[in-house]
C-alpha cells in the first residue's frame, strides 16, 4: 500500500513536472520489471549537477543547477532481441518527446547519447549508455535559470 | 634442641625448608615443647588454624522486594521517559531515517524488487548514478582531448598568435 502510494506520488510528481511524456512512461513501465534496475532520486545535489556538467555540459556553465530529481533505468541482459526492442522503445520515446541529440561518443564497444530538451518547466537532459549486455537510461531534471 | 634453635632461626629469617617447617609445626604441635620455646607457640598454633580457613563462598545478592534506592528509581524513570520519547518520535516519523534523509527522496527497485531501507537504496541510487557518470566521463574523455588539440591547432589563433609575434619583434627592432 505505502509501495504503491509512493510511486503513484512520485509518478505525478515527476508527470506535473514534465506533462507525462513518453520517457516517463518507459521508467513507469519498466521500473518493477525484473530484468531491470530503476533509481530515482528526488533532487541531485549541485556536486552531482557539477559532475553532469564535467561530462558533456562544460558549455552550459549558464545553466541552473537546481534538480528537480532524476533517474535511472538499467537493463543488464544477455537477450540481445530484449536489448534491441528496448533500445528501439527508447530512441521512440525520446523522437516522440521531441529531444534534440547533443551528442554521440563511442568508445570501444559502449555507445553514449546524449539529449536535451528546454521548456519553460525544465530542462531535462537523457543519458542514453548502451554497452553489449547492458544498456542505461538517465534522465536529469534541472529548474530553467530564470 | 640446637636443631631447633637453628631451624626457628632460619625460619624468621625466611631461609627455612619445607622440611625444616613441617619439623616445626610437629614440634609445636607436640607436648614436648621446651619452656624457652613456649613463647613461639601460639605463632605456630595458628599453622593448625589456616588449615581450617575456607575460602568464604561468593554469593549474588538476589533482589528482594521492589524497593530501589531513590536515586537508582529516578535514573529508571529518566531512561524509560527517554525511550518513551524515541519510541513516540519513532512512530510518529517513521519515513525519517538517522541521517534525515526521508525515504521519498530515493527509489530503488532491483530486479522488480524495492530497496526499503532509505540508507540502502541511497547507497544504491549514488553508486548506480556515479557508474553512469564514470562510463560518460571515460567516453568523453577522447573527445574532450581532441577538442583541447583542436583549440591548439586552430590556423586562425595559430595567424594571430604569429602576427602578434611578429609585430612585438618589429616594434623592438625600430
Amino acid at each position: 500500500m505505502k509501495k504503491n502510494f509512493s510511486i503513484m506520488f512520485m509518478t505525478l510528481a515527476f508527470a506535473t513536472t514534465l506533462s507525462a511524456q513518453q520517457l516517463e512512461r518507459l521508467f513507469d513501465k519498466y521500473m518493477e520489471d525484473e530484468r531491470f534496475n530503476y533509481v530515482y532520486q528526488k533532487k541531485a545535489s549541485s556536486m552531482d549537477r557539477l559532475k553532469d556538467m564535467e561530462n558533456f555540459d562544460v558549455l552550459a556553465l549558464d545553466r541552473s543547477t537546481i534538480s528537480l530529481g532524476r533517474q535511472m533505468l538499467t537493463l543488464n541482459s544477455a537477450d540481445k532481441s530484449l536489448d534491441e526492442s528496448f533500445t528501439r522503445e527508447v530512441e521512440n520515446a525520446l523522437k516522440a518527446d521531441k529531444y534534440e541529440q547533443v551528442s554521440i561518443v563511442r568508445n570501444g564497444k559502449n555507445r553514449v547519447e546524449t539529449y536535451e530538451k528546454i521548456s519553460d518547466k525544465a530542462i531535462a537532459k537523457v543519458s542514453f549508455i548502451k554497452n553489449p549486455g547492458n544498456i542505461m537510461v538517465t534522465l536529469n531534471l534541472y529548474a530553467p535559470k530564470k | 634442641m640446637n636443631n631447633i634453635d637453628n631451624i626457628l632461626n632460619n625460619y624468621f629469617e625466611g631461609v627455612a625448608l619445607p622440611e625444616e617447617e613441617n619439623a616445626l609445626k610437629d614440634y609445636f604441635r607436640s607436648d614436648t615443647v621446651l619452656p624457652q620455646h613456649e613463647v613461639y607457640k601460639p605463632l605456630f598454633a595458628g599453622f593448625d588454624k589456616e588449615k581450617q580457613i575456607v575460602a568464604p563462598v561468593f554469593e549474588i545478592p538476589v533482589a528482594k522486594g521492589n524497593k530501589k534506592p531513590a536515586l537508582v528509581r529516578k535514573l529508571w524513570i529518566t531512561a524509560a521517559g527517554a525511550a518513551a520519547v524515541i519510541l513516540l518520535a519513532l512512530t510518529l516519523f517513521p519515513y525519517k531515517n538517522k541521517v534525515g534523509t526521508p525515504s521519498d527522496d530515493f527509489m530503488v527497485f532491483i530486479n522488480g524488487k524495492e530497496i526499503t531501507n532509505p540508507q540502502k537504496a541511497q547507497q544504491y541510487a549514488d553508486k548506480m548514478f556515479m557508474q553512469a557518470n564514470e562510463i560518460i566521463r571515460t567516453s568523453y574523455e577522447p573527445f574532450i582531448e581532441a577538442k583541447a588539440i583542436q583549440t591548439k591547432m586552430d590556423a586562425d589563433k595559430i595567424f594571430n598568435d604569429l602576427s602578434q609575434k611578429i609585430n612585438y619583434i618589429e616594434s623592438i627592432n625600430q
